[in-house]
């Protein structure tokens, strides 16, 4: 019964696109914040002002005839990233990991020449990956090397991402790319979503193009009883960015280096749904359990801590231990 | 969901309605306006080979007749040939030069508006105020139509009381050419005295005695061709005589039996007796005249009671407009639930389209170009373009000129789609210029930016989601009762602008949802 499977939904308090787009980011996340989060640079310079570190800046291009002083700005870097300011989805970002002679390596494994590089970089600019096909501009910034408690899990870089609500963490996934996904931590195009315990930062149930999974269909390896490092550290950086950019409603997507530790990535003002899938619960009852509470007066610390209590759960180490 | 919203959907909606009610009951609108005035879709086929130095055609093209009978929308599609349209006199002239050796086409098509009319022969007092000009070229004699020889004058002696008026004069040459000349077809080369000394002859050779009779009783007259208006092909061309009296002129047709008026569906053409068709170093020459009729609301008794009405209801009511904008507004009024059926697919069901109201402009095209015909040209032109798009990320352009060329490029697949349909003898394909161009273009870009970033499986849902959503719009907007009813009630925007609001603020789940989220239905215990 179609219907029937509504309910069930409901039951588990799952929150739908229309419930998202009407009440909560209509709701709580004014228009004009929208800019802060939609263009990375903006969002990287919130990020200096309130002492979150985020992957290194090597440089911005802005305009066409900055092209030419390409090769000047790249210097010998051999492992870089460009991406477009006010991309989506991951769209238009190029991961660079090493160079041969004058051509690039990418991520994959294929090679480019300054020329393609150019070319990507002038698409960026003329808005092709950009939301609404605005001019953009393209940033240039340090690859992020995975921690090593990633190692031969995933094929790229992993990252996590927190659903913050009224400044408090309420739920949270790692997003591992997968060969299919391209080495990207894009959820559409096939990369693993994992729930993870907001009260310890452990791994406990998997999602593969939304369905239940236990091990990383490339490497084989569980995905379950992870233990993500720095995991306070995360959650502080997820309740600052609510405060900086005064959303309501925000995802925080946070990667771990392996020598910078969390770093912010990029904020999204209107966060996707698969994370309850993830998570095997819905967002809804986290919602609501915050609806009633004030929460205005608290740190960035002691949110984070509430987070913990309120949507943390001890069960699911022992629950992981069972499916491992 | 927001009591606000709700309560201010049900004010629109229960205004809406308040006004169709009203309009139904106290005003006696219907409340699905019938169908009754005759419109005709017309097209005028001119295929041939030209073959001598100098080629050319002449075709008469109907001109307005008002207030019998008005064109509209004429378009003129003539391939292998230079075509000029002029005006002589009451006529309008197509001249058609081809290059010899080419084959070409002529296709010439309008719609035009017929009203019956109401007139009888005006009255002698009437038509003796206005005496015609004795230098008129109607009362001059032709080589078919021998007006001066004595024995046509002589019959008409024979034929009408001596102190008969004008009126009365024509009468009996109707008379006497409907009962006493017996319908057999001599060909066109008939003249009238032939007619008239042997009592027979066909439609031509009827009207042309009927002419010469009048011209004699110094009455200005001439013969007229036409076409009786039938759904399908016709080439006979209907021939009558015309005569002024006063400043009118009222025909005459001995062959349908009609004075003063002609049949409510007969389309006047030119007036002369010559053939429809003049051709010179021409062969292969094929005529053909396809019509179809059209139904439009029964506006005029609208019209006519609206304009005479004081209720400020009936004075803002769109049936005061002209013919063809109430034709144009009848699909606009339609955009808005078009919209509609977006809202409900994109926000309830969750199918994901290719920009927001291209599914709406895609139905508007296949309005145009009918719906099988419509989808093979949009996926031909979006298949094609798409080609292009990968060569031209090959080279690299920057993205403004890029979708510049694209832009070009589909303006070349939609100009030989055309040709091509043209040279094989479909006229179909013609109407590939309907489509949206510019967004096509953006959709094609879309397109081939999601196959690469989003993979080929998410282009192909979007495509069929932008079609079915299109083909939904579509089943709406051709619904001609619906397009009627909306533009006597335009009224009926207000609860689409109230359900519009309840879509806007429904927040339960979509019915995309019911699989995307199925994960939590089949528990998670078992992976």
């Amino acid at each position: 019964m179609v219907f029937g499977r509504f309910k069930t939904y409901r039951s588990f308090g799952v929150l739908g696109i229309n419930r998202r787009n009407a009440d909560l980011i209509l709701g709580c996340n004014p228009r004009r914040l929208f800019p802060l989060v939609d263009d990375k640079l903006a969002t990287k310079s919130l990020c200096e002002a309130h002492g979150i570190r985020t992957p290194a800046l090597y440089g911005t291009v802005s305009a066409h005839h900055e092209l030419r002083a390409l090769e000047a700005m790249l210097g010998d870097r051999r492992d870089l990233v460009v991406k477009p300011a006010k991309g989506a989805m991951g769209n238009g970002v190029l991961v660079i990991t090493d160079r041969k002679g004058d051509r690039f390596i990418r991520a994959g494994g294929a090679s480019l020449g300054i020329k393609d590089l150019r070319y990507h970089i002038s698409s960026i600019l003329s808005g092709l990956y950009s939301l609404g096909g605005r001019t953009d501009k393209a940033i240039i910034e340090a690859r992020v090397r995975a921690h090593s408690v990633f190692d031969d899990l995933s094929l790229g870089v992993p990252d996590c991402r927190i659903i913050v609500f009224r400044g408090v963490p309420v739920m949270s996934m790692l997003r591992l790319p997968t060969r299919m996904s391209g080495g990207r931590a894009n959820l559409h195009q096939g990369a693993i979503a994992v729930g993870v315990d907001v009260g310890t930062g452990v791994t406990h149930r998997a999602v593969h193009l939304d369905r239940v999974v236990a091990r990383h269909p490339d490497t084989g390896r569980s995905v379950n009883g992870i233990h993500l490092p720095h995991w306070d550290e995360i959650l502080h950086i997820a309740a600052v960015s609510a405060d900086m950019t005064g959303l309501g409603y925000l995802g925080v997507d946070v990667v771990i280096d392996a020598e910078g530790g969390p770093m912010l990535l990029e904020l999204n003002a209107r966060p996707g749904l698969s994370i309850q899938i993830a998570n095997g619960a819905g967002l809804t009852p986290r919602l609501d359990m915050l609806e009633g509470r004030d929460v205005s007066s608290l740190s960035p610390e002691d949110r984070a801590s509430l987070a913990k209590s309120m949507f943390g759960s001890s069960e699911h180490r022992e629950d992981e231990s069972l499916v491992a | 969901m927001n009591l606000r919203v709700v309560l201010l959907a049900a004010l629109l909606a229960g205004c809406g309605i308040a006004v169709v009610a009203y309009k139904v009951k106290a005003l006696g609108y219907d409340l699905v306006p019938r169908a009754t005035e005759d419109r005709w879709s017309v097209q005028i086929q001119l295929r041939f080979r030209s073959v001598g130095e100098d080629a050319g055609a002449r075709v008469f093209l109907p001109a307005d007749r008002l207030p019998r009978q008005r064109i509209y929308d004429e378009r003129i599609l003539a391939e292998g040939a230079r075509f000029d349209v002029s005006t002589h006199g009451d006529n309008r002239i197509g001249t058609i030069s081809g290059r010899p050796g080419t084959s070409g086409t002529l296709s010439y098509r309008f719609a035009v508006h017929l009203r019956a009319e109401d007139e009888e022969l005006p009255s002698e007092r009437d038509v003796s105020e206005v005496p015609p000009d004795p230098d008129s070229i109607w009362l001059a004699p032709e080589r078919h139509i021998q007006s001066d020889d004595s024995r046509v004058l002589e019959r008409l002696r024979e034929i009408r009381s001596p102190d008969a008026g004008p009126v009365r004069t024509v009468r009996y040459i109707f008379d006497y050419v409907r009962d006493e000349v017996v319908g057999v077809d001599l060909g066109d080369g008939a003249d009238a005295l032939t007619v008239l000394q042997l009592e027979r002859g066909g439609p031509l050779g009827k009207a042309r005695l009927a002419v010469a009779l009048a011209r004699a009783g110094g009455l200005p007259a001439r013969v007229v061709a036409g076409i009786d208006m039938e759904d399908g092909t016709r080439n006979e061309l209907r021939h009558w005589a015309e005569v002024l009296l006063g400043e009118q002129w009222h025909a005459l047709d001995v062959v349908s039996g009609h004075i003063g008026r002609l049949p409510r569906e007969r389309l006047i053409l030119y007036e002369g007796d010559g053939p429809a068709v003049d051709t010179r170093g021409l062969e292969e020459v094929s005529f053909q005249i396809d019509a179809l009729k059209e139904e439009v609301s029964q506006h005029r008794l609208y019209q006519r009671r609206v304009l005479e009405s004081d209720t400020v209801l009936d004075r803002v009511s769109l049936y005061t407009l002209p013919v063809n904008t109430q034709m144009t507004l009848r699909v606009l009024l339609l955009i808005p639930f078009g919209a509609l059926i977006v809202s409900l697919f994109r926000n309830m069901v969750g199918v994901p389209t290719f920009g927001t109201f291209m599914p709406v402009l895609l139905a508007l095209a296949f309005l145009e170009t009918g719906l099988a015909l419509g989808v093979a040209l949009l996926l031909i032109i979006i298949g094609v373009g798409w080609l292009f798009r990968g060569l031209l990320d090959w080279l690299q352009l920057l993205m403004i000129p890029r979708l510049s060329f694209l832009l070009t490029v589909v303006i070349v697949i939609i100009v030989g789609i055309s040709l091509l349909s043209d040279r094989a003898g479909m006229t179909a394909g013609l109407y590939a210029a309907a489509f949206p161009i510019v967004i096509i273009t953006a959709t094609i870009e879309r397109f081939s930016v999601m196959i690469v970033e989003e993979g080929p499986r998410n282009a192909a849902n979007t495509t069929v989601g932008t079609l079915l959503v299109a083909l939904a719009c579509y089943g709406m907007l051709i619904s001609d009762v619906l397009q009627r009813t909306v533009l006597a009630f335009p009224e009926l925007l207000l609860p689409v602008l109230g359900v519009l609001l309840l879509i806007g603020r429904y927040t339960g789940y979509r019915l995309s949802e019911w699989a995307r989220f199925s994960a939590f239905n089949r528990g998670f215990g078992d992976a």
